[in-house]
């Protein structure tokens, strides 16, 4: 939760709820698996669950990413973004 | 009451089989939160009550799809054992019926269009019964099998019925009624299933 904060740069805050809702919803479309449980011993030794991406959830990731990476390429062209406002 | 205990609660709020699974790990994960955060701001728990808000009903709704979704496949194995048993039924009902027209109608002079009547009448039951057995194949051929046998054995009763009129109202819903019901099911347009189709 706080990578993906981080990363997002404090737009996204997802909550446990969130989190796991949509872990679940990966796990039922098989882009992620379980990895196993494991105690952590930062977190006060209690064993934790954790999870990997698939190859299919690698692919998945991928095509998202070259999809989002052409459109913000598109609206550079159109100058949408990029360009100091004047 | 901690902050832990007020959390366990509103995760209540989620469906009992993703709490079942999910449940432990999410109060470790609130567990971490409340470690990192001030527990006795207002804003910890808008954040707190808001993700439950956003997440809850939509994984209820979820989880009550997917029962429905079960439900739905229970009830189209009853409909189809249910149509089984009555075809199978059908069947021998025709059969019979006509062997009971032959004896009572042999003891006086039978005509030709009678017998002939009676012959397809019999006939058409035996057709409904192959259908029945070819249902159970439960394979996409012998549900081919089973429409040609349920079309085969309506023209032949129809014919029948046109032919000499023997046939007792009970017999003629059995007789067209059921080979017209199984016609629509057999033809029905089928739920695309995750799985394949059979």
């Amino acid at each position: 939760m706080k990578g993906v904060a981080a990363r997002s740069e404090g737009t996204v805050r997802l909550g446990p709820g969130t989190l796991y809702g949509t872990l679940k919803r990966l796990l039922e479309a098989g882009l992620v698996e379980e990895g196993g449980e494991r105690a952590d011993p930062e977190r006060g030794d209690e064993r934790r669950r954790y999870y990997r991406l698939t190859q299919l959830g690698l692919s998945v990731a991928r095509a998202e990413a070259r999809r989002l990476d052409a459109m913000v390429r598109a609206a550079r062209r159109k100058k949408l973004i990029g360009v100091r406002p004047a | 009451m901690s902050a832990e205990h007020i959390y366990r609660l509103l995760l209540r709020a989620y469906p009992p089989e993703f709490r079942a699974k999910y449940g432990r790990e999410m109060a470790l994960l609130f567990r971490d939160q409340c470690r990192e955060s001030d527990v006795r701001t207002l804003g910890f728990w808008v954040a707190v009550i808001g993700d439950v808000a956003r997440s809850a009903p939509t994984l209820r709704v979820e989880a009550w799809r997917a029962r429905a979704s079960e439900n739905t496949q229970t009830m189209e194995v009853i409909m189809k054992l249910a149509a089984m048993l009555t075809l199978l039924l059908g069947g021998v009902i025709g059969i019979l019926n006509a062997a009971v027209e032959w004896v009572a109608a042999s003891q006086q002079s039978i005509s030709g269009t009678h017998e002939v009547s009676l012959v397809l009448g019999a006939l058409a039951s035996a057709l409904l019964l192959a259908a029945g057995v070819a249902i159970l194949n439960r394979t996409q051929r012998g549900r081919q099998a089973a429409r040609l046998a349920v079309l085969t054995s309506l023209v032949l009763i129809v014919a029948a019925r046109l032919l000499f009129p023997w046939m007792s109202i009970f017999s003629q819903l059995i007789g067209i009624g059921l080979p017209v019901v199984l016609l629509i099911a057999l033809y029905w347009p089928r739920r695309a299933s995750p799985l394949g189709t059979a």
